[in-house]
């Protein structure tokens, strides 16, 4: 899940990018699917991740030109935070938001009747629900760390605040969703 | 699960998350942004005639100072026009419609220049090849009868105003390199275009268009589209549209291919008993009329505009204009005009003063790569100016960024 690493010639490419269209399509292809999970781990419906995903390399491609960042860690960061800030208009919507929840919450009532269900570790459709009842700034946090397992330093760079707030921030944010997921299986 | 940070983690990887992405967006996105990367690309490094002059002529028009930049927009405009209906594909019905233009020596048609908030342009232009073309002015009102007239063999170009029986003549050989190749490139498209007959169209139908049977094409070139609507048994254009270049809505109709054009209509002389003026040869802009701009305006203001289009200047100005003193009035237009011709000359350009306080040095408020130049010529909010290295520039303020798209950034 997590996208670690920029690939050796990283930065290279970056600069090339600005001016060449092979290399931005280099790029595109190291880091398309981690926009796009960071994308449908935000929004859960597959077509909207895709069209914001699409909204973020549409805008890269528009700006690349000028784009200041030195090496590939920051184009990385710049994509994250494109994509946070298009995710976050989004579910500003609340009946957008709540769209998205009516999916998760179909798609975990279909999980229930199927199979099993394991108090301790709830599926995916009752997690995403838990974060969505979270503030925005703190899904972004708990998706960019919890599922795209990334450092703090680039949650931070990403969300432009310091390291120390993105540990204080998820820690926060986790203890929420246990109280979350509590209410809703009895324990988490 | 959540009983602490690895624990989340550790369990969210177990989780059945469908979330692989599909290859068929990934390819059908990669595709539509190499198209927008290369369209990005193409008009920094492109003339952008087409896209800031309406402003520019219009500005100029209103300050009387010169048509010819309104009428090297309406060339551009042809010029685009005529580039990409000849950017066509192997249909038969389509190569009909391009030899008519491939082997037409005179070409005229009326065309249409609109954007929001401004007046109309209306002109009648021709085209005698090889290089030549003369524009009548039809609207607005206040520059009805103006005519332009280009002739690129000779490196001349003429405006005529009938109502003052004023010749203003430019010697285009005389102008800047920059200037002149602009001016050149936009006004001799017609051998050029000729040999340019390449490329790929989508056909629209058929329709009718003032009782006659037209055949409908959309034709593409750069990322720029174009309807264009051919008389379906002759093949001759009867409408093409575009808002292929920026707020621009151009339409060209009424053609006429290989009409008898007399001569005398492409002469770049002087009708005896005219008054005649040169048109100045520009400047180049350069970064010290910016900061004299920037310098007059913030005294007069308290604050940096916030663009330097002339249009928003303009209007502005005139809204102070009892505020800003006939000296510093006059060196004003000085530097906006120059300023314009930098800002045309230099896509590259990029003004980011909106909003910064006048004397922040640590903010810059204007950047641009002067020629030949390795580093850009930076000025920031207390109007000093720096050599940067690329890599070290401001991010653009035009374009989406981490900054410009962080209205919601969550602040600690």
């Amino acid at each position: 899940m997590s996208i670690d690493g920029a690939a050796e010639g990283g930065d290279d490419l970056l600069r090339r990018a600005r001016r060449s269209g092979e290399a931005l399509g280099q790029l595109y292809e190291r880091h398309y699917d981690g926009v796009f999970r960071y994308c449908i781990h935000r929004l859960f419906v597959r077509e909207v991740a895709e069209d914001i995903t699409s909204a973020v390399f549409l805008a890269v491609a528009g700006s690349i030109r000028t784009f200041g960042g030195r090496c590939e860690q920051d184009f990385r960061n710049w994509l994250f935070a494109i994509a946070t800030n298009r995710i976050n208009a989004h579910i500003r919507s609340s009946k957008r938001r709540q769209a998205l929840l009516a999916v998760a919450a179909a798609q975990r009532r279909i999980r229930l009747a199927g199979e099993p269900v394991d108090e301790r570790r709830p599926d995916w459709p009752s997690l995403y629900e838990a974060i969505a009842s979270l503030k925005t700034k703190e899904q972004a946090v708990v998706t960019l760390r919890g599922l795209e397992q990334l450092p703090y330093e680039q949650v931070a760079a990403t969300l432009g605040i310091k390291p120390s707030a993105a540990r204080v921030r998820f820690n926060r944010a986790l203890k929420k969703l246990r109280a979350s997921l509590a209410n809703r299986f009895g324990r988490a | 699960m959540l009983t602490n940070e690895d624990q989340f983690i550790r369990d969210a990887e177990g989780l059945n998350i469908d979330d692989a992405p599909r290859a068929a967006h990934r390819q059908d996105l990669k595709r539509r942004m190499l198209a927008v990367h290369e369209q990005s690309l193409s008009q920094t490094e492109r003339p952008r005639s087409a896209d800031r002059p309406l402003r520019i002529g219009r500005w100029t028009v209103n300050k009387r100072i010169a048509s010819i930049a309104a009428a090297v927009l309406v060339a551009a405009c042809a010029t685009g026009m005529i580039l990409l209906l000849t950017t066509g594909g192997a249909d038969v019905a389509w190569a009909d419609v391009q030899d008519k233009i491939r082997n037409t020596r005179t070409f005229v048609f009326t065309m249409s220049v609109q954007m929001e908030g401004q007046p109309e342009y209306v002109m009648r232009v021709m085209f005698l090849g090889p290089g030549r073309m003369r524009q009548e002015t039809i609207k607005p009102d206040a520059a009805k009868g103006v005519v332009n007239i280009f002739d690129l063999n000779k490196e001349k170009m003429i405006c005529l105003v009938p109502q003052q029986k004023l010749a203003r003549t430019a010697d285009l050989s005389a102008f800047p390199e920059e200037v002149r190749k602009k001016h050149l490139e936009s006004a001799g498209p017609l051998s050029k275009v000729k040999e340019m007959i390449k490329g790929a169209e989508t056909e629209l139908g058929e329709k009718e268009i003032d009782g006659r049977k037209a055949k409908g094409y959309e034709v593409e070139k750069d990322g720029h589209k174009m309807t264009v609507w051919v008389d379906a048994k002759t093949a001759v254009p009867i409408e093409m549209t575009t808002r292929a270049f920026g707020d621009f809505q151009v339409t060209m109709s009424d053609f006429e291919l290989n009409k008898k054009l007399d001569e005398s209509l492409f002469s770049v002389e002087p009708p005896e008993g005219w008054k005649v003026e040169e048109f100045p040869v520009p400047k180049m802009g350069t970064v010290e009329d910016v900061v004299g701009l920037l310098r007059i305006w913030s005294k007069v203001t308290g604050a940096f505009p916030k663009g330097l289009t002339p249009d928003h200047l303009v209007k502005e100005l005139v809204k102070r204009e009892k505020e800003c003193s006939k000296e510093d009035m006059k060196k004003l237009a000085g530097y906006m005009q120059q300023t314009v011709i930098l800002l045309v000359l230099h896509p590259e350009a990029r003004y980011a003063g909106e909003g910064v306080k006048v004397g922040d040095a640590k903010t810059a408020v204007f950047w641009y790569q002067p020629k030949d130049s390795e580093t850009y010529k930076v000025v920031y909010g207390d109007l000093t100016v720096k050599d940067v290295a690329e890599d070290d520039l401001p991010a653009d303020p035009r374009k989406p960024s981490p900054d410009d798209e962080a209205d919601d950034q969550p602040k600690d």
